[in-house]
């Protein structure tokens, strides 16, 4: 990989060296925006639009991969994360590609949360540490420090090259920010009548016709290098909406045994090989409480890179747990990829629980009422240790 | 009954029903070196295994004996137009194609393998018209079937029983040293009526025949002395061992009388009864000392 | 290739085994590490390997394999590995324009034709691995990652194990090689399919590597516990399965493995 400068001239986080990977024979990347090298495997990587998650992720979304968001029961959070992955790409500078069944995507584009830049950016996040205690500020300081960059301002208005924004989700992004941004929507209803080219190969013709537009999209505009005349190059980020629904004419949601089980993982086979060639990242978000066969989220897992579940608290007895009282929901990482390297980033902790606290949304490690950080530190600690311990009988 | 079997007094179709954990083929190889011992002839047909592999072990003079029929190598006929046997003759095979003259051991090896390939109903009436046939008409041959049990569901384990006449299932733990006894559970329907079923355990000596050792024991009472402990980074150290106890839980005979011989203190001989009785009780009060409060909170050194 | 592993399984480059079936199994974690060990052992063994990899591009095997010494380029340009990239491989199958497709049928027509069988893939492993006459490779070796992702593309499970009896038959007892194949099972997994093809591939393997997650959790010393099980009941009649269990480490470029309870934290 080639030593990419970080963009902007972000002060990086104390963990973070400054050495940088010698450049491999042949593969020479321009610096491309809202992007930086992963530390541990030169990958590029993307921010997700959630500076926590991409801390949780061990840095971000990296490029040529999947983002599996298996939705919560009312599909509120999981939407939500779609948003700031197409929001970080308008912000960066990257081309979009949406693509959903159930909302046009002009309508999507529209409900995009605005990015808080500028002063308000700092006056914001100086209300949260007033308002909240300001340990708790300070601790998810001290859990993301290995990792998080911590944005700082810039000049420029428009066009971020910062890693990683916060976004206000009460606002909508302002109209002149899409201009620059080349936007292609995919939306199924408009689809299904024009004829489908590509071999079927015994897939859902719904699934057949999203496959066909995105490769098309990605070869003819450059983003599997095939044309090396273009200079600038950028990233295309594919956001598809509710995977697996019955509005894709999926009857996996519905049905016990469905007829055709293996449309949705030929579907993910192909997208990922599309992926692995190109200078895209995808997120797409998976029904995946209503699929009632078991086996089919078991072969999607393996065949994502990248995923994360949701789980609300809203109508379920956790919402009166005083334990999760601060917390509108918990997270689980069913999986990070291993990509280039024998290792992955596997973050220490796994209890996260996200809450949408005013305008931002963090996910956070659960702290229990009445401890500090150095408690749950020395907890995990033990927690370990024990582990170890266990192991001999 | 094990031995009886393996000596030549199955009949019918006998089912071997194993799993990855206990392999079934060695008790196969039992079957066929004892019936060469006696002079029958034995027609191996093979699916899953080559013919070395299955011949693993076997003495040479059992291995030349042996026919085969090879349907291992190309069953699909992916690779040539003429296999030797292929997965859809099998049935042909059974009605029509078996060596004629003499008693037959037929091997199949394995019916798991046909079983996933081609339609069971189909395959169980192949195997029911040779099991049937006309009662003036030779002995029909003795069909000796490998079948893994982790591959099929229940029910169609359960149906293929009811066709057997005789189902030898191997289980049990897998055994922690090699050459240990295994466990078989032989059910067993002859033909002149009634039904057994026995656990039986036996070992196989290295030339491939069996020896039964009966009805298993009991699992070995406590107390008694436990194998040596493994030491670190030895082979076959499969876990769960008992380690040594530091106490007895059992009485001899000896110490059992010695315990009823004694009185137990509740048990109020009636002298003692009475002089208990006329002590005359009072009942002493001394009320305990003020206690010693400490004002200080210790919760108050918590720096929360 | 992790030292410690070779001394664990006792093999050697030097030496390999010759007509054995290993099957590599993991449940709640990922064994490809396992993967990235036997092509490096194969390739340093100097033997000619076919590779089918499903589930990653060439250039992640290219990477972590230079970083255990071994450079997949300079094996692919020299003839001893054979590199079937599945990922490209179904692009070119399904976006190709009719008048680019060469005469040679593609390994995974399966995906879009209405045969159920895996015969293309079995010709494409097939002629990779028979030797030519100037070949001077030890013994072919085909090593399959992973198996469980036929499945999700729509072979039957019957199909998959036609695949692997052919692949042994041509491999293993003709050629006298080896197959390496990784699957992935759960122990209350649902997908009965993945269950029939593990379970029955348990039956054939001569070797058993079963990586698992910890039943505790995640853990940063211990990354999983490995159960070798040496199938010595398939070769000889009065002996018993060998089982052997121990802990992992994995690390940047190497796997240090260690006795239960036993990791480099505790001591």
């Amino acid at each position: 990989m080639a030593a990419v400068p970080a963009a902007g001239g972000v002060a990086r986080g104390r963990g973070v060296t400054s050495f940088q990977r010698k450049a491999a024979a042949g593969s020479r990347l321009a610096a491309v925006a809202g992007t930086r090298p992963s530390v541990r495997h030169g990958q590029l990587l993307l921010s997700s639009g959630l500076p926590s998650l991409d801390c949780v992720l061990g840095g971000g979304v990296a490029v040529g991969t999947l983002l599996l968001i298996e939705e919560d029961k009312y599909g509120l959070y999981s939407n939500l994360l779609y948003k700031y992955f197409l929001a970080e790409g308008v912000v960066c500078g990257h081309d979009l590609f949406v693509a959903s069944a159930k909302e046009h995507p002009d309508n999507i584009l529209k409900e995009l949360p605005a990015p808080l830049l500028d002063d308000t950016h700092r006056n914001e996040l100086g209300e949260e540490a007033t308002a909240v205690k300001s340990e708790d500020f300070q601790d998810s300081m001290k859990i993301a420090w290995r990792y998080q960059n911590l944005p700082k301002m810039e000049a420029s208005p428009t066009t971020s090259t910062k890693f990683g924004h916060y976004y206000d989700v009460s606002k909508t992004m302002s109209p002149e920010l899409f201009q620059s941004i080349k936007c292609h929507s995919f939306y199924l209803p408009e689809e299904l009548s024009l004829q489908a080219k590509m071999k079927t190969c015994n897939m859902n013709s719904a699934y057949t016709r999203l496959l066909e537009s995105i490769h098309r999209i990605i070869y003819q505009e450059g983003f599997d290098g095939s044309d090396p005349q273009k200079k600038q190059k950028n990233i295309l980020r594919i956001g598809i909406q509710s995977l697996g629904s019955m509005l894709w004419g999926d009857d996996i949601c519905s049905s016990d045994t469905p007829e055709d089980v293996h449309s949705l993982t030929k579907f993910l086979y192909v997208l990922r090989g599309l992926l692995r060639k190109s200078l895209s990242a995808c997120i797409i978000t998976v029904p995946a409480h209503l699929i009632q066969n078991k086996a089919i989220m078991e072969r999607v897992t393996n065949l994502s890179d990248t995923v994360v579940g949701l789980e609300s608290f809203i109508g379920s007895e956790r919402e009166t747990n005083p334990l999760y009282k601060d917390y509108h929901g918990l997270v689980h990482v069913h999986q990070i990829p291993r990509l280039n390297s024998l290792i992955c980033d596997v973050s220490d902790t796994k209890d996260l629980a996200f809450r949408l606290k005013r305008k931002l949304f963090t996910i956070e490690t659960v702290l229990i009422e009445g401890s500090n950080t150095k408690d749950v530190f020395h907890f995990n600690l033990a927690k370990e240790q024990m582990n170890i311990a266990l192991l001999s009988n | 009954m094990l031995e009886a079997l393996v000596a030549g007094g199955a009949e019918g179709l006998v089912l071997v029903r194993d799993s990855a954990a206990c392999e079934g083929r060695s008790l196969l190889r039992a079957f066929v070196s004892a019936a060469v011992q006696r002079a029958e002839r034995v027609l191996v047909v093979l699916f899953e295994v080559p013919r070395e592999q299955f011949e693993a072990g076997l003495s040479p003079s059992v291995k030349q004996r042996l026919l085969y029929r090879d349907g291992f190598t190309d069953p699909l006929a992916w690779m040539g137009p003429d296999p030797d046997l292929r997965a859809g003759d099998f049935g042909e095979l059974l009605a029509g194609g078996l060596p004629p003259g003499g008693p037959l051991t037929l091997v199949l090896d394995s019916l798991s393998w046909l079983l996933l390939r081609l339609p069971p109903p189909h395959l169980c009436q192949a195997l029911g018209a040779l099991l049937g046939g006309p009662p003036n008409s030779a002995r029909p041959p003795r069909l000796l079937a490998l079948l893994h049990g982790d591959l099929h569901p229940p029910a169609l384990l359960r149906a293929l029983g009811a066709l057997a006449s005789t189902q030898l299932t191997l289980g049990g733990a897998p055994p922690a040293t090699p050459g240990a006894p295994r466990l078989a559970s032989v059910l067993s329907r002859p033909r002149r009526g009634g039904v057994s079923q026995k656990d039986e355990s036996f070992t196989l000596l290295p030339d491939g025949s069996l020896c039964s050792l009966g009805v298993p024991p009991p699992a070995p009472e406590e107390g008694s002395p436990p194998p040596a402990a493994p030491t670190l980074g030895s082979s076959g150290d499969s876990g769960g061992r008992v380690p040594p106890l530091t106490f007895r839980l059992r009485l001899s005979a000896a110490e059992r009388a010695a315990r009823a011989a004694v009185t137990p203190p509740y048990q109020l001989s009636p002298p003692r009864r009475s002089t208990l009785l006329q002590t005359p009780g009072t009942i002493v009060c001394t009320p305990e000392p003020p206690e010693d409060e400490d004002p200080e909170d210790p919760d108050d050194d918590l720096d929360v | 290739m992790f030292a410690e592993l070779n001394e664990l399984l006792d093999a050697s480059p030097q030496r390999p085994e010759r007509g054995k079936f290993t099957l590599l199994r993991d449940t709640r974690t990922d064994g490809s590490f396992l993967v990235h060990h036997f092509l490096s052992f194969y390739l340093r063994a100097g033997c000619k390997v076919c590779f089918v990899a499903l589930l990653q591009s060439f250039s992640h095997y290219n990477i972590v394999a230079q970083k255990l010494g071994i450079s997949l380029t300079a094996a692919k340009e020299r003839g001893q590995l054979v590199f079937l990239e599945g990922l490209k491989s179904c692009l070119d199958l399904l976006f190709a324009e009719e008048e680019e497709q060469s005469g040679h049928p593609s390994p995974l027509q399966f995906i879009s034709e209405s045969t159920s069988n895996l015969k293309a893939l079995f010709d494409f492993v097939r002629t990779s691995l028979t030797p030519a006459d100037s070949d001077s490779w030890k013994g072919p070796v085909l090593l399959v990652d992973d198996l469980s992702v036929l499945l999700s593309l729509g072979a039957a499970p019957v199909a998959v194990l036609d695949f692997i009896h052919y692949c042994r038959v041509v491999v293993c007892s003709q050629l006298k090689g080896n197959i390496v194949v990784l699957v992935h099972s759960n122990e209350d997994s649902e997908d009965e399919e993945n269950e029939l093809v593990v379970n029955s591939l348990c039956h054939h393997s001569d070797l058993i590597l079963w990586v698992e997650g910890l039943a505790t959790g995640f853990c940063k010393d211990v990354h999983g516990q490995i159960k070798i099980i040496r199938r010595v009941s398939l070769e000889l009649t009065a002996e018993q399965d060998l089982v052997q269990i121990y802990q992992y480490k994995i690390q940047d470029k190497n796997v240090t493995f260690f006795a239960r309870g036993l990791s480099a934290a505790v001591l």
